[in-house]
């Protein structure tokens, strides 16, 4: 019986045969004995066996097996006199198909010809089938979407038709049972899964009907900060390296695959400083030595250099990520106080080092320490310049500095402070002014110093605090103590303190949140923001340090999503220096030469390191997308290819090995180092480029050998150029 | 010169809805096949406008001399003194006088003799309500047309939505036209990729010198594979690969509809010199191209400190570059169909702070030039919602007056001949095209 219920028999038989004297009746007496028809019992196969059965769907199409007596060709069957399909007859049992029918139960009559007909009254169930039409979740980060966060344990509404309790929800092969609110909606808590991914769902009502939405419901790892299975793909390292450090070229991609995410990760975030690749842009473009090369000194260059170059990439991504954040330029800047910015970019440069790291100039890392740099920029000569600082004086204090550094770099335009507050904090700001050192007559330059006369001690009331506040550390800048680290007066201490401490929420969270955006896609959810917040201010030793925090990110679920990798648009310096960290190319015969071409592309393209068009840093996103930025960039890709000019030196690197060098071997291999996932258009019309040329107008084959080194240079310059102009090139 | 063209239109207005679609709207004659008829508006009218970014000192740049609270709070940058005679103007330079009370900053002589010549309108105390002094929120406002939770709206900027409203048809980019500030949140469309540009020049793809048959074949593919290519779903890529597309797709047509330009070699070579060269570039073009809006500026008007030089020097760049560009347009007969409007989003403080300069205020002073510009000699005198002495005796902000919403929808109905509904959809504030009388 296969487990299914048969209705009994029995009362069936009685019925069947209170019939016979009506069905029998046309017979004269003496005519041979009719043959009439019996039904014994019924059963569904389309529907599994259950309290309400035998059933089958309102909408009809089930199949239904009547076992019996007498049947022959030309049986029809009936239920509630509607016909049913025959799919099957044999003397003893017949299959039919059930018509659509109303909600309850139905008669079901079978008519022989020339053996009557026979019914069994009530005995099938219409039962109206359950309707999966959508899902959504209803609480939660992806709150309104047909998708849940791995973590699960969201409420998830399911909207469909004929919902019954109790209503089993699977989701892949987790069984749940959800909460009928009504026959069209029903809710369930989302159970967690592994990894992201579509799944299907189906409901099942009491009786064991069903409805399966297929690939109804997407998972998604983009709110895990729990730390991603060790294992690296290439793709993923390509990823990590692009955001941790521009991009990498194939030999360091394979060797974070080999030893996995922790492993590369401890690489990317602690290191020394590296002195070899120090000495070499202080080499090209001269030690900055106080006062005698301050005013020529190309710090543009000087840091392209580092940019493309420093083998500690996460030094240079967050240097870059910092100068973004804190947007100073040296665009109107005098020319003898320039030097200042190439001192902002290395307090950039060593915020990742360890407090016992130095630089070329003496300076101690900042242990990423949030706090230090926001002191540290408080007092940084560009800084004071850039904000007007050093023209902010007792009794006529200029806002500037006191508007930036809560709007821009501590907490968010009107998050925490007022109007008021403002004012305040500006009148702590005051006591720097310009200094001209005239130590060395001959080789006068700008500089600062901080006066105690200029600076406004009497009390501020700032957040509602009252107190002596002032700058964080003056040193060396006090006239007459270069020791001091701060004016005696100030003894409630500095404004960057009392915002940490009187704003720890707000202020943790808008850094965080910028980080996430850096690191992981556009609009990171509140959650995710909060989680790494909260750990931000956790008091402790790691209490405002952003490598837990970096390294938190780093190795989440969330920054493998699908949500984070290719989701944000490279900008110009992404693009460029991330093009030429992955091919090594260099774009010149020595260094110099090198950089300045670097230079000058940028400042076509758009984004001029140490020129960000105002305080706010540069534009991001799409922002950077247009047709003339975009032909740049094609511009700066056919400047690097035309380097490209030896097959045994400047490609060979670039190459798969010999012997492995057709057409698509070629695209495949060049795709993969520019890090660019072709579409099958784009790879097909590629891999045809290596074999054609023109003949006037029109393209005609060419012979393509990869042993001829003069087709290998033309070509591989050909398909790099192509390559990494495609679409998702553009995506980091 | 200008010859103004008096149009009844606010008697029109006064008898419709403010739909304003019964405006009679020159029909597009068959100038181009590209001229879609999704453009509507009065054809070859355009308007240029310029952001002086960074909120620039509209006290000292459209001088109430006459007013003695300007002086006396402005004890060392006020212009109507020379330095040493209780002002900041540097001795031997003089303003440009307006009416015997207003004056205009002493670099803006080209400016001024367009106030002369009935070509220029200044509008002042222009902001919106409650007014912001963050740069960034200001500059927003601005660019999203809304007030308040611009951020949580559609995304689309003030350009954006006149483009998907007037310029809609996808394969023409050149409705509005970004001239060298980059895709600004103005040009957040829905349904259009607008031109982002800064150098006609430059607007082509380099060749590989070595290889210059395998170049040709290069861009060949590269135009092949994007015009077979599937656009890519959902963004940040399928406008990326919009642009692309795009990039390749105007090359020629920039490039070939320009050509015929005549440089009157007096463009100066500043940034915003640079910038309406280009903007006159395009108009060669304009036949084809049907630009209604070019959107152009430069920066460094946050003049915290030593504001007088840095000012003057701003101000000669404005005066210079626009100088040429009006003489370029007269020569090249298309002033009349010109409207340039100079923004900025915020004005400075009433009084200057310690520094010889001013920190961020809110109404400032804007700029509308053009040939059929209502000037002096019109209603209204060319200036409107001048500063009174009560404006700015105690207050430390030149007060809001003007909603710049309005004036941008005088421009676009009156001077382009559009519908200015839909553009500015703040549920707080609705657009009067009548509120003043520009043109």
């Amino acid at each position: 019986m296969g487990g299914r219920r048969q209705f009994g028999v029995t009362a069936i038989l009685a019925v069947a045969l209170l019939g016979l004297p009506a069905c029998g009746g046309g017979g004269g007496g003496g005519a041979p004995p009719t043959l009439q028809v019996i039904l014994n019992a019924l059963e569904v196969l389309t529907q599994p066996a259950g309290p309400s059965s035998p059933f089958g769907s309102t909408v009809g199409g089930d199949r239904v097996r009547i076992t019996g007596q007498n049947f022959a060709t030309g049986t029809t069957a009936t239920f509630n006199g509607v016909a049913a399909g025959i799919e099957s007859i044999a003397p003893t049992a017949i299959v039919v198909v059930s018509p659509a029918g109303a909600e309850g139960a139905a008669d079901v009559a079978v008519t022989v010809p020339g053996a009557g007909s026979a019914t069994l009254t009530g005995v099938f169930q219409f039962i109206a089938p359950p309707v999966i039409l959508s899902i959504a979740a209803l609480t939660g980060p992806t709150s309104g979407e047909n998708r849940a966060p791995i973590a699960g344990n969201e409420t998830m509404e399911v909207r469909g038709q004929n919902l019954r309790a109790p209503l089993v929800v699977r989701v892949g092969t987790t069984n749940i049972t959800a909460t009928v609110v009504d026959p069209n909606t029903a809710t369930f808590a989302v159970p967690s899964q592994s990894n992201e991914g579509a799944l299907d769902i189906m409901v099942t009502t009491p009786e064991g009907m069903s409805s399966t939405l297929t690939r109804g419901l997407l998972y998604t790892q983009e709110f895990s900060l729990d730390r991603q299975n060790d294992s690296l793909t290439v793709e993923r390292a390509t990823h990590l390296y692009r955001r941790a450090g521009f991009g990498a070229p194939p030999d360091v991609i394979n060797a974070a695959v080999a030893q996995g995410l922790t492993a590369t990760i401890n690489q990317l975030t602690t290191f020394t400083n590296d002195s070899a690749v120090e000495v070499e842009a202080d080499e090209a473009y001269g030690r900055l030595v106080l006062p005698t090369n301050l005013g020529t000194r190309p710090n543009k260059e000087w840091w392209i250099h580092l940019l493309q170059h420093n083998p500690n990439p996460l030094q240079e991504r967050l240097a870059f990520f910092l100068h973004d954040h804190f947007a100073t330029s040296e665009r109107d800047m005098a020319s003898t106080f320039r030097w200042t910015l190439n001192r902002q970019v290395n307090s950039f440069r060593r915020f990742t080092l360890a407090t016992t790291d130095t630089l070329n100039n003496g300076d101690a890392g900042l242990g990423w320490s949030w706090r230090q740099i926001l002191i540290e920029m408080g007092r940084d000569r560009a800084m004071l310049d850039w904000l007007d600082g050093r023209v902010s004086q007792r009794g006529r204090p200029n806002e500037n500095y006191a508007r930036e550094l809560w709007e821009l770099f501590m907490l968010g335009e009107g998050v925490g402070y007022t109007e008021q507050d403002v004012q305040e904090a500006a009148r702590a700001f005051t006591g720097f002014y310009w200094f001209n050192d005239r130590t060395d007559t001959t080789n006068a330059f700008l500089d600062i110093a901080y006066r105690l006369t200029r600076h406004d001690a009497e009390e501020k009331t700032i957040f509602g605090v009252t107190g002596f506040f002032g700058y964080d550390n003056i040193a060396p800048f006090l006239e007459g103590d270069p020791a001091a680290t701060t004016d005696s007066r100030d003894t409630d201490g500095g404004i960057v303190a009392l915002t940490l401490q009187e704003r720890p929420q707000e202020a943790s969270e808008f850094i965080c949140r910028k980080l996430a955006q850096f690191f992981l896609y556009d609009a990171p959810h509140e959650s995710v923001v909060d989680e790494l917040a909260t750990a931000l201010r956790a008091p402790g030793p790691n209490q405002w340090n952003l490598k837990p925090i970096v390294e938190m990110i780093l190795r989440s679920k969330a920054m493998y999503s699908s949500a984070a990798m290719k989701s944000q648009v490279k900008s110009p310096v992404d693009y460029t220096i991330g093009f030429l960290r992955s091919t090594g190319i260099d774009l010149g015969e020595n260094v110099t030469q090198s950089a300045s071409r670097v230079r000058i592309l940028l400042g076509e393209i758009g984004q001029l390191p140490l020129e960000p068009p105002d305080v706010n840093g540069w534009p991001s996103g799409l922002l950077w997308m247009g047709a003339q930025s975009m032909l740049e960039r094609v511009n700066f890709l056919r400047d690097a290819i035309l380097t490209l000019d030896d097959v045994s030196a400047d490609i060979d690197p670039l190459l798969p090995p010999a012997g492995q060098r057709s057409p698509a071997q070629l695209v495949d291999h060049l795709a993969s180092i520019l890090g660019v996932q072709l579409s099958g258009n784009a790879r097909t019309q590629f891999i045809n480029y290596v074999t054609s040329q023109l003949s006037g107008d029109t393209v005609v084959a060419f012979a393509f050998d990869p042993a001829n080194d003069a087709h290998l240079r033309m070509k591989t310059r050909g398909l790099i150029w192509m390559i990494a102009q495609f679409y998702d090139g553009h995506l980091n | 010169m200008s010859r103004k063209r008096r149009i009844s239109r606010r008697s029109v207005l006064r008898g419709a809805a403010l739909g304003a679609a019964s405006i009679a709207v020159t029909p597009i004659l068959s100038m181009n096949r590209r001229v879609s008829a999704a453009q509507t508006g009065i054809p070859g009218r355009f308007v240029v406008v310029i952001n002086m970014l960074g909120g620039a000192d509209g006290l000292n740049m459209v001088i109430p001399s006459h007013l003695s609270p300007y002086v006396d709070r402005r004890a060392n940058i006020n212009l109507a003194n020379e330095a040493g005679s209780g002002g900041g103007r540097p001795v031997g330079a003089s303003n440009h006088d307006l009416d015997g009370r207003f004056q205009l900053h002493y670099n803006m002589g080209n400016i001024k003799s367009m106030w002369d010549e009935n070509d220029l309108h200044i509008v002042n105390k222009v902001s919106y309500p409650n007014p912001n002094q963050s740069h960034f929120t200001s500059q927003d406002i601005f660019s999203f047309g809304v007030r308040d939770n611009f951020s949580d709206g559609d995304g689309r900027g003030w350009l954006g939505r006149f483009a998907d409203l007037h310029c809609s048809n996808p394969s023409e980019p050149l409705g509005v036209i970004s001239v060298g500030l980059g895709r600004r949140p103005d040009f957040n469309s829905a349904t259009t990729a607008p031109l982002i540009l800064r150098n006609v020049a430059s607007f082509q793809v380099d060749p590989d010198t070595e290889f210059t048959d395998d170049h040709a074949l290069r861009e060949k593919v590269m135009r092949d594979t994007l015009g077979a290519e599937v656009p890519p779903p959902g963004n940040p890529t399928l406008t990326i690969f919009d642009t692309s597309k795009q990039a390749y797709e105007l090359i020629d047509r920039v490039q070939s509809e320009t050509a015929e330009w005549v440089d009157p070699g007096t463009y100066p070579t500043s940034t915003l010199g640079n910038y309406l060269k280009t903007t006159s570039q395009l108009l060669q073009g304009q036949s084809s191209f049907g630009t209604k809006v070019f959107y152009t500026g430069f920066g460094g008007f946050d003049t915290h400190s030593n504001e007088i030089g840095r000012h003057a020097n701003l101000m000669t760049q404005l005066n210079d570059a626009v100088g040429a560009f009006r003489n370029d347009m007269v020569a090249k007969n298309k002033w009349n169909d010109c409207m340039i409007v100079v923004i900025s989003e915020f004005g400075r403080r009433v009084f200057e702070n310690g520094s010889f300069g001013t920190d961020h205020g809110h109404g400032n002073a804007f700029l509308l030039m053009g040939g059929r510009v209502k000037g002096r000699l019109d209603a209204g005198s060319g200036l409107s919602a001048e500063i009174i002495e009560s404006d700015i005796d105690t207050e430390n902000f030149v007060p809001f007056a003007v909603d710049f919403r309005d004036i941008y929808s005088e421009l676009l109905l009156d001077h382009l001949g559009v519908d200015p509904s839909g553009i500015f959809p703040d549920p707080t504030f609705t657009p009067d095209p009548s509120a003043l009388n520009i043109v």
